[in-house]
């Protein structure tokens, strides 16, 4: 498992990358550089979304190519203050238990489930 | 991105679809057709949600969900379709489409009358609804769900196309309309598209979903949910009548996932455990080509249900022949449209301008190619505004509605014959008919026919019937409304018109000129005779909005038997054919297809006073246009007549030169010119000089009521 969300990661020493734009078609495109960036720094990386007020599926694949690269590099990737609107939507994906299991795309399956 | 576009596309096609459901519920009555036309009826209401669903448009969503339900009632068989409930859901359609009017406006909360309109029909269609549950006529077809209760397991699978979120569709938004269809079972976001971070290109679509899903209803309804990415999504919905055969292929057909996928499929609890591992251990144990059996095996084992593939390539078949219909046409917007009228327009203006210099240049290559260009204008223009040609039939079918609601409201049985309904005429005149003829419609119904119980005494059918026909007639397009009522009543409008002073009690009338009388303002009014009264009011303005499309309206009656109203309409109001005329320097145009044929006047014309000819053996009435329009000098030595036709009548235009035919783009005439009677527009000529066109109707008029004296100095044009 590499990429795991928390309420409070507070304790743990890493990176924490506070992401400012929504997750949506309109600021992916600005997101992808703020996110694969993130991934730069020393693990566990936690990305805030406190200020993402909406994700859509422009965001969800977004969110999806950050968690493979992660594993890819062998960091782990954590999401902090999901808000509930978002959580919905990841919920909506089947993302939802992101606490226990965060599924990852492509490439090998071994860390899938 | 593009939202607004999709947007549009929806409600473009809401507004299709609404008035299919309002053609379906008018033939409901029909017996032959009527399944057909409950699930037109019901296909309509359920895209529409569908679709409002995806823009998060909710107002209709709840709205269409109730009527949808009493719709499915109907279509289950549980709820007969009187005309009761048709009428109802008439006013649905209504309130939908007011809905979708104002969602189309941006505005999303409906204002108070909407909003208690909508309130009310709700409440009446949930008197359709009921408590008690009826069980549903069990139904061959596997596909559908055996009842409303009765929940089954889909299996949803869909990648996006590239473009989807380019396109202003977020995939998710399909997940979540989905739900409402019933439970998620288990949603599995699929990426492997994913490419490598730095190609990945975020605005780019590699989402898919795998969905386990439980709900009651059809398949049709939800691959319906994906009907606005239907044509670039890769989707595969599984369920009852699908066999292990089917989940196999679909596991084949993603060959990266395959493993995984069938993992998703058990988490998504539409393929049990032991089907896909037996379904895997076929599949390395048997050579390639003896895979196949497989499902065959699941079957005799019961692990799956047979196959019903005939349905579902059916269903396929219909979808893919539906969308190359699709691809045949294109919308294009009206504004477009128009901007290259003008401009053929002006290339016709710029066509005869260079005609006429190749002429005094006389140069017969130039010339040669001149006239070669100018048959390719014209091709050109003949082209142009055949895009703008629209049937009917539209409009006419529109009218079903108008007779429904007014024979209802007045308690009169009344059928609508419709005939002519794919008659082309210019989408601008269509649009401005509507109104005139609604008026016509609705006077015929109203007034035109009589109630039952005197149809009775006079032996004719309970049942009245009005009619709508179009068809061509030398370059107008005639609409005709009529109706089997009791007619005009000759001697009351004589009566009403010598009352109000319009004519002279002595005065004898023709006909034709006593029925003109209802077209007077205001000519009678709730106050007239029992028989007549209403009738009349309004029409004024009738003629009014035909005049001002440069038509003409005439009525037939005949007492007992009924009235008839034609409306002449030119074909279109931006290019004609035009002939060419000259009195002294002036040149006027006539439309061409109103020329009948030009007579010589060898012998010179009757003395003034004697306005009319003997033309073989026939009467011929005429106009000498220098005394209309006033104009004076040049010679008078070799004077023609051009013959035109207007309404069955022929007469004659008294002219100094015939000067041939010439492309004609019809300018409006100034706000200060546009009373003139006799002149219904302008246009410029190749040497650029302006030349009038001639109101072939009015002039018609004028013969008719014997007006010979000129405009007068006030409308006096040319000098």
């Amino acid at each position: 498992m590499t990429l795991t969300a928390a309420e409070s990661m507070h304790d743990i020493p890493g990176a924490s990358v506070k992401v400012e734009t929504d997750l949506t078609i309109y600021s992916v495109a600005e997101a992808k550089d703020t996110l694969l960036g993130a991934l730069a720094g020393p693990s566990p990386i936690s990305l805030d979304l406190r200020d993402v007020a909406e994700v859509d599926g422009a965001g969800i694949q977004l969110l999806l190519l950050v968690a493979r690269e992660a594993q890819r590099s062998g960091k782990t990737v954590t999401l902090d203050h999901i808000r509930q609107e978002v959580g919905e939507v990841l919920g909506l994906c089947g993302l939802g238990s992101v606490v226990s299991s965060w599924p990852v795309p492509g490439g090998s399956e071994a860390g899938a489930r | 991105m593009n939202l607004d576009q999709a947007l549009e596309t929806f409600f473009a096609e809401a507004r299709e679809l609404l008035q299919a459901m309002e053609d379906a519920l008018l033939a409901s009555d029909d017996a032959d057709s009527a399944e057909d036309n409950v699930n037109a009826i019901f296909r309509a209401a359920h895209t529409i949600k569908g679709s409002a669903g995806l823009f998060g448009l909710d107002g209709i969503v709840a709205f269409t969900h109730v009527l949808e339900s009493v719709l499915d009632r109907v279509r289950a068989g549980e709820l007969g379709l009187d005309a009761d409930l048709t009428s109802l859901l008439l006013s649905c359609r209504d309130q939908l489409c007011a809905l979708v009017e104002l969602a189309a406006q941006g505005i999303a909360e409906p204002d108070v009358a909407t909003a208690t309109a909508g309130a009310d029909l709700v409440q009446r269609l949930s008197g359709y609804l009921g408590g008690e549950s009826v069980p549903v006529k069990a139904t061959a077809q596997v596909a559908q769900p055996a009842a409303r209760s009765d929940q089954v397991h889909w299996h949803v699978s869909v990648r996006f196309g590239r473009d989807t979120l380019r396109n202003g569709m977020d995939p998710v938004s399909f997940v979540r309309y989905l739900a409402t269809l019933g439970e998620l079972v288990h949603v599995e976001t699929i990426a492997t598209g994913l490419p490598e971070a730095a190609a990945m290109d975020p605005e780019t679509c590699y989402l898919g979903f795998e969905i386990g899903l439980r709900t009651a209803v059809t398949r049709e309804r939800i691959e319906d949910v994906f009907v606005f990415v239907k044509d670039d999504c890769d989707l595969r919905v599984l369920g009852p009548g699908n066999t292990a055969d089917d989940y196999v292929q679909l596991i084949r057909s993603m060959p990266d996932e395959d493993t995984r996928l069938g993992e998703i499929l058990v988490s998504c609890g539409s393929l049990s455990r032991e089907s896909l591992d037996l379904a895997l251990e076929q599949q390395s144990v048997a050579p390639k080509g003896m895979a196949h059996p497989l499902g065959e095996i699941l079957v005799q084992r019961g692990t799956v249900e047979p196959k019903v593939v005939e349905a579902g390539l059916e269903k396929q078949r219909q979808t893919r022949e539906r969308r190359t219909q699709e691809g045949q046409s294109v919308r294009v917007d009206a504004t477009k449209l128009d901007q290259l009228i003008d401009l053929v327009g002006e290339l016709v203006i710029a066509g005869s301008s260079v005609g006429m210099i190749g002429q005094k240049a006389g140069i017969s290559e130039l010339n040669e190619a001149v006239s070669t260009l100018a048959r390719l204008v014209e091709g050109v223009r003949d082209r142009a505004l055949q895009l703008r040609m629209v049937q009917i039939g539209g409009t006419f079918n529109r009218f079903k509605r108008v007779v429904h609601d007014v024979s209802r409201e007045l308690g009169k049985d009344i059928d609508l014959l419709i005939s002519g309904e794919d008659t082309e005429l210019d989408k601008t005149v269509v649009e401005q008919i509507n109104d005139p003829l609604t008026h016509l419609v609705r006077n015929s119904i109203d007034h035109g026919i009589e109630s039952a119980a005197e149809r009775a005494t006079r032996g004719k059918p309970a049942k009245g019937t009005v009619r709508l026909n179009a068809y061509h007639d030398s370059g107008n397009i005639v609409i005709e409304v009529s109706d089997d009522g009791g007619g005009l009543k000759r001697e009351r409008i004589l009566a009403k018109a010598v009352e109000r002073g319009l004519i002279a009690p002595e005065q004898t009338l023709s006909d034709s000129e006593v029925y003109d009388l209802i077209f007077e303002p205001g000519f009678s009014t709730a106050a007239a005779v029992t028989n007549l009264s209403g009738r009349g009011v309004g029409l004024d303005v009738v003629k009014r909005n035909v005049a001002a499309l440069r038509g003409s309206i005439e009525v037939n009656s005949d007492e007992g038997k009924g009235t008839s109203f034609k409306v002449h309409l030119p074909l279109t109001l931006a290019i004609i054919d035009g002939f060419l005329v000259r009195i002294a320097d002036s040149t006027f145009v006539v439309p061409l297809d109103m020329v009948d044929e030009c007579l010589e006047m060898e012998r010179g014309l009757p003395p003034t006073g004697r306005d009319y000819l003997n033309v073989r053996g026939q009467v011929l009435p005429f106009v000498r246009l220098r005394d209309v329009f006033g104009v004076a000098g040049g010679s008078q030595l070799r004077q023609s007549i051009v013959v035109v036709k207007q309404a069955g009548k022929r007469f004659g235009l008294v002219v100094d030169t015939l000067l041939g035919e010439a492309q004609t783009v019809i300018k409006p005439l100034g706000k200060m010119f546009q009373g003139l009677k006799g002149i219904s527009g302008s246009t410029i000529l190749g040497d650029g000089k302006v030349a009038l066109i001639l109101d072939i109707p009015a002039l018609v008029e004028r013969v008719e009521h014997g007006e010979t004296a000129t405009l007068g100095k006030k409308d006096r044009l040319v000098a």
